[in-house]
């Protein structure tokens, strides 16, 4: 999985829990009477009669107040998409930066040989592979499921070979990988 | 090339990363939060826009909340119940944003610099609960695995199972140094007997 969503999560959600908060203090603070001078009397309605006349005098603030609303919406719309995008990558470039020299490599014919390769050890169940991140900036993920009672040096090793053979083929390109093992229930 | 000496001397870095690439994304209290914000902000919206064209759309209850809005006082005990939810609330997310949440696999060694390896914490469990049945006189074991201990109960239907703490420990103690743990996780192993059982 790529990094990106979980940044920007935890951003969102820091931004959204302070926002919460600075509100429901804020609204805490007025209705208890703290201070009285900075934050108005606690005695006195929710929504001010002078806010209300304005609000109503003024046709923009509406407008204004279903912009906001809309712009509020498509952002998290937004942020609802992100959870659901994966960062997959269609292919990666091979070989060197020169001009002419430019090969891609598509990312079926790669993660179907190190998923074949995978599936060749005796010990691995199951394997996912997928290909991430710039055609010139890829990363390999390993999603490995070994069996109950797999011998772990040899799951490792099985893994650890058909990564070898990949970068055999590749010729020493670099292709970071990341590799998830777990063993079935 | 081989550059395992490198590999070595940058573990801190490697277990970081790799604890990093397993940590959860938060996506689920994520998905709840875009829903949420998404439903509230659309419905105001088109409220608003209705009431500017002249009518109600009538997806909130608009003159409950004007009359709530004019009848409430910021010192109403409802008010500032409302309130406090909405700073617990805010106190929540920011709870969930920071907490960086266990990631779902150890590190695992490996010589390759460019490959991360990590198992995941449920298999550290089973392989040493695996361990310590596989000891003769052990029945049953159940284990917990975090990233930094692993802790192991086992039980032996031998009046006298004090003995075989040792040899469970030196069991899983042999299955963990298979998996080839970065940081070896300390164990601490327990074993019960259960009472009136073979002697």
């Amino acid at each position: 999985m790529s990094r990106r969503p979980a940044l920007v999560n935890r951003l969102v959600l820091t931004v959204a829990g302070l926002l919460l908060l600075a509100v429901g203090a804020a609204a805490l603070v007025r209705g208890l009477g703290l201070y009285p001078r900075l934050f108005g009397a606690s005695h006195t309605p929710v929504v001010d009669p002078a806010a209300r006349a304005f609000a109503d005098r003024h046709l923009w603030f509406w407008a204004a107040l279903a912009a906001t609303m809309f712009v509020l919406a498509v952002l998290a719309l937004c942020w609802l998409a992100v959870q659901f995008r994966r960062d997959a990558a269609h292919a990666m470039r091979w070989g060197s930066d020169a001009p002419e020299g430019a090969t891609t490599l598509s990312a079926h014919a790669l993660t179907d040989a190190l998923g074949a390769d995978l599936g060749d050890s005796p010990y691995l169940r199951r394997s996912h592979v997928r290909l991430a991140g710039a055609p010139a900036d890829p990363r390999l993920y390993l999603d490995v499921t070994a069996d109950a009672h797999a011998d772990p040096v040899a799951v490792r090793g099985g893994i650890s070979h058909a990564l070898h053979r990949l970068h055999r083929a590749l010729e020493d390109e670099r292709l970071p990988a990341i590799v998830y093992i777990r063993t079935e229930r | 090339v081989t550059r395992a000496g490198d590999g070595a001397a940058r573990a801190p870095s490697r277990g970081r990363a790799t604890r990093r690439a397993f940590r959860p994304r938060r996506v689920v209290p994520a998905v709840v939060v875009a829903v949420l914000t998404a439903v509230a902000a659309f419905l105001v919206m088109v409220e608003v826009i209705a009431a500017l064209v002249g009518r109600s759309a009538a997806v909130l209850p608009v003159t409950w909340l004007a009359r709530l809005g004019r009848t409430a006082y910021w010192d109403d005990p409802r008010v500032l119940a409302g309130a406090a939810a909405l700073a617990a609330l805010g106190l929540f997310l920011l709870a969930v944003a920071l907490w960086a949440g266990r990631p779902r696999a150890v590190t695992v060694r490996c010589e390759d610099p460019d490959v991360l390896m990590g198992l995941a914490t449920p298999s550290v469990r089973r392989y040493a609960e695996d361990a310590a049945t596989g000891v003769d006189g052990i029945v049953d074991a159940t284990a917990v695995a975090r990233r930094r201990r692993v802790r192991v109960r086992a039980t032996s239907p031998l009046r006298d199972a004090e003995g075989l703490t040792d040899e469970v420990r030196r069991a899983v103690e042999r299955r963990l140094d298979e998996l080839a743990l970065l940081r070896p996780p300390r164990l601490s192993v327990t074993v019960r007997s259960r009472g009136g059982g073979v002697t």
